[in-house]
């Protein structure tokens, strides 16, 4: 029903449905927020796991390192391979990749989600100015009912 | 809690178990109580118990769900330090070639020599290098004492909901006697 907003005069509704109509904007502007801060963090982790691979590069072979076996067990070992790493895709799959190929394919994760979230930010102006405008329009009307049932 | 509501007289006294929470007396008589505390004076002080009752409740489930948490965790690290200790007991002197977490979603290879020791990350910033033997003994040990304190915060629970029920009832019987009360009230004026 939002989709039509364009065709229907806010002045048209009544106060309970104005009501409605700001309730449910609400909750999508909250819920676009939550879903903005879920792409955020998972882009930081993405462009963190691409520094990573970079970095990872630059470490010579047989480097010895302490090396996490689960959170709280570290063993000696070394490094053994410096050029190649797993990436996990999802969904159980997981790709052998040279660095590069998986700093590629880190930043081109990172740009999708960098899209969405400039989609969800856009969405999210255009849902907070509904939400004003309902807003308004409700006080308005709010204040005309008040006068009306004074006089 | 800001107001030190006087809870002595709804609960026992002297309670050792469950922490030292106290247990709620059951009214078996509401009209003894009432007339002794007033209706208003009784919902109130078992409203305030019935506050502290959930707080702990809450309290504990958070203490329990950290515990669910963390016993599979420190089963599995047992698992591993097992598995190490087999590698290292057996013949095999090869490195172990394996893949580590590097970061999210990227793990890289790295080989572990033998060796006879692995390091515990005990939180609070330290690590300490100890032989298998040594750490399997520490992580069970761990493991044993999440568990007990898994049993006992179940049966602190259990005990707390018990007596949130008990108060529940009182304030619902106090209430209802009173609202009865109430209702004789004017027949008796008339």
């Amino acid at each position: 029903m939002e989709s039509q907003e364009g065709t229907l005069p806010l002045g048209s509704l009544n106060i309970e449905q104005l009501q409605n109509v700001q309730k449910s904007t609400e909750q999508e502007v909250q819920s676009l927020t939550e879903q903005l801060t879920q792409l955020t963090t998972a882009q930081q982790r993405i462009l963190s796991s691409k520094r990573l691979a970079k970095e990872f590069g630059k470490q010579p072979e047989g480097k010895e390192i302490l090396l996490p076996l689960s959170g709280s067990v570290y063993v000696q070992g070394k490094l053994c391979d410096t050029s190649t790493a797993m990436v996990d895709l999802g969904t159980g799959y997981y790709a052998l990749k040279t660095l590069e190929e998986a700093e590629e394919y880190f930043q081109r994760r990172a740009a999708v989600i960098k899209d969405n979230v400039d989609k969800g930010t856009q969405a999210l102006v255009q849902r907070r100015q509904m939400y004003e405008a309902v807003t308004s329009v409700l006080q308005q009307k709010m204040a005309a009912a008040q006068r009306q049932g004074a006089s | 809690m800001g107001d030190e509501a006087d809870l002595s007289w709804v609960v026992h006294g002297h309670a050792d178990e469950h922490f030292g929470i106290p247990k709620v007396i059951f009214f078996d008589d509401v009209e003894k109580v009432v007339k002794e505390h007033e209706v208003q004076n009784t919902l109130q002080n078992l409203t305030a118990l019935f506050q502290r009752y959930k707080f702990w409740e809450t309290k504990f489930m958070k203490n329990k769900q950290g515990l669910q948490q963390k016993i599979p965790d420190v089963k599995r690290t047992i698992d591993v330090v097992k598995t190490l200790q087999k590698r290292s007991n057996s013949d095999i002197d090869e490195p172990i070639t394996t893949r580590f977490e590097l970061g999210d979603q990227i793990y890289v290879k790295a080989e572990i020599p033998k060796s006879d020791s692995v390091s515990l990350w005990l939180g609070a910033n330290v690590m300490i290098e100890y032989k298998h033997e040594e750490a399997i003994e520490l992580l069970q040990k761990n493991l044993e004492t999440a568990e007990t304190n898994l049993e006992h915060l179940e049966s602190h629970l259990n005990f707390i909901r018990d007596q949130v029920n008990v108060t529940e009832v009182n304030m619902t019987r106090v209430y209802n006697y009173d609202v009865l009360q109430r209702r004789k009230q004017p027949e008796a004026s008339e």
